[in-house]
């Protein structure tokens, strides 16, 4: 898959990936992220907990540029290899950048593919987008190798058809095939496994582990769920009230939490509850 | 042609028609078919004056409806008004629909300060009558069909901006188009692949329900001889030329009215019936 890269290969020990330094989001004058700062290094998974309204989910959307209209961010955001801020860079200019090196799968499986067009078309579209393929006959060949790669039985018939034909699993599958497609140097998950059920969870979770390892992607996962996040990530942030209360190797934050806030959330967890 | 967050669109599918959208459908089919046949043939032919049947009762000398004061057969004129009926709906609908389809998605992607600007512009429009512009216009360019529709058409804009706007705003937000905007897909990319695509569903019910608000104002304009002329065979034109009979022969002036009842009616309930298949908010997750 590596025949795509037009840029500058990332050596591994090149410094972060992603650079997040003192990351505010406001609404008027509430601050709704206050002072969020982090990075995530080449191939590091790095995961976001906390409740819902504690600001993961506008962090994420910040870092992808995503913000709905009203709200502002201030701070910076820095992608390795690119050499402006990514905050209050020119919209045009850095979508170009962000789409050839960021993916992201989204929470909501159901809205997050374009119920109007084929599964072709939209795994292909990004591709033929940045020209990663050369052709796109190459970029439809690539999509079919994506689909097979994500595990989808029969991935010629999967390019025809259309979202509302494939289960919520599969079209999760699909976002995840999409968003490797140009071998981003960083994967933007958001609570990618919230809305799927829990067998099919589990091997959501196997296949964002295994594909953004087989891109070299480092991950920036969102989720509520502790279990999760211990499965999966290396480091992780707790957030609460739009402020990082905590963060640390996952092992550490998870066995011997500091904060409150993060006891509360281990308590309400699957985890304290499997451990019984 | 599904609308955003409709995604048990095959589940909805299988389900039994309602009632009011096959009934919207038959009528709207109905007239489409009359006016085809009209182009081939008709009981009489329209210009045709049958001197010796003046307003004439139902069923008189081969005429299935009568005739009315000129002794024209009610029927043909009937089946050649279905014509003029189509014809007028087309225009207004497709004035509208071609310059307020992409406004609306305009108004939703350029920001919300500019937004507000153009929405404010399209009240002025809506705050002033359809009927007076195109009682305007048939001053200016003089009385025709097509200035009038071309009112009408101009009109009905607003309403076609208000609905795609709204529809394309939730697009938006969608993840899809999130999604597209992260992989560095252009507004005229977006709005092209994702949000017309996507809001095809609620233009297609306000073409429904525009075209009958058209078929309304022409019968009114042409009632009032702003519309069609006297060459052309109109329903609206029909209940102007009778009305002076009103009193001896109510019957002819009854038939176009049922034919603008019935076209208005199929053309609002078909719209009504396809709201609810393929309004998102109302299908609901």
């Amino acid at each position: 898959m590596n025949d795509a890269a037009a840029l500058p290969p990332l050596s591994p020990d090149a410094g972060p990936v992603l650079t997040v330094t003192d990351l505010c989001v406001r609404a008027g004058r509430a601050d709704l992220v206050r002072g969020v700062s982090f990075e995530i290094g080449a191939r590091e998974r790095l995961g976001i907990i906390g409740a819902s309204g504690s600001g993961k989910t506008l962090t994420c959307m910040a870092v992808a540029g995503l913000l709905p209209e009203g709200l502002h961010a201030a701070g910076s955001v820095r992608l390795a290899g690119v050499a402006e801020d990514l905050l209050g860079g020119s919209e045009r200019h850095l979508a170009a950048v962000r789409g050839r090196r960021v993916g992201m799968v989204f929470q909501e499986p159901m809205t997050a593919l374009n119920p109007t067009m084929n599964i072709g078309r939209q795994v292909a579209e990004g591709m033929i987008l940045h020209h990663t393929r050369g052709s796109r006959s190459a970029a439809r060949a690539a999509a079919v190798d994506l689909l097979a790669s994500t595990g989808l039985s029969d991935p010629r018939r999967m390019m025809r058809s259309y979202p509302h034909q494939l289960s919520g699993g599969q079209r999760q599958r699909v976002v995840l095939a999409i968003a490797i497609a140009n071998n981003p140097d960083l994967l933007i998950c958001d609570e990618p496994t919230t809305a799927l059920d829990v067998t099919v969870q589990a091997k959501v979770l196997e296949l964002i582990a295994e594909q953004s390892r087989a891109v070299d992607a480092a991950l920036l996962f969102v989720s509520h769920d502790l279990a999760v996040v211990a499965a999966l990530c290396d480091r992780v942030l707790v957030m609460f009230d739009g402020q990082v209360v905590e963060s640390g190797a996952v092992s550490r934050v998870l066995t011997a939490p500091e904060h409150e806030h993060t006891r509360r959330l281990l308590a309400d967890s699957d985890l304290s509850r499997g451990a019984l | 042609m599904s609308a955003p967050g409709n995604n048990d669109g095959n589940a909805v599918g299988r389900r039994r028609l309602p009632p009011p959208l096959v009934f919207g459908a038959v009528v709207v089919t109905l007239i489409v078919a009359v006016a085809l046949v009209s182009f081939f043939w008709t009981p009489w032919l329209v210009i045709y004056t049958d001197v010796d049947h003046v307003s004439a009762p139902p069923g008189t000398a081969g005429h299935f409806l009568g005739t009315d004061l000129r002794g024209r057969d009610i029927a043909s004129l009937l089946m050649a008004g279905a014509r003029t009926t189509l014809y007028v709906g087309i225009l207004a609908v497709g004035i509208a629909s071609v310059l307020g389809t992409p406004l609306g998605i305009l108004a939703a992607m350029i920001g919300r300060r500019p937004a507000e600007w153009m929405l404010r512009i399209t009240d002025v429009l809506l705050a002033f009558p359809a009927l007076l512009l195109a009682l305007a216009f048939a001053t200016i360019w003089g009385s025709s069909l097509t200035s009038a529709m071309t009112a009408i058409g101009i009109a009905s804009i607003p309403a076609f901006i208000r609905v795609v706007r709204s529809g394309a705003l939730v697009v938006m937000r969608t993840d899809y188009a999130l999604a597209a905007r992260v992989a560095g897909r252009g507004r005229v990319g977006i709005a092209v692949h994702h949000v017309l695509p996507n809001v095809m569903g609620l233009v297609i019910v306000q073409v429904s329900v525009s075209y009958a608000i058209a078929i309304l104002a022409e019968a009114a304009l042409s009632y009032l001889g702003l519309g069609a002329g006297p060459t052309t065979a109109s329903w609206g034109r029909m209940i102007y030329e009778n009305t002076a009979e009103l009193s001896e022969h109510p019957i002819s002036l009854l038939w176009p009215g049922l034919a603008i009842a019935l076209a208005v009616l199929g053309f609002n309930v078909l719209g009504d019936g396809l709201r609810d298949r393929l309004d998102p908010r109302l299908v609901g997750r």
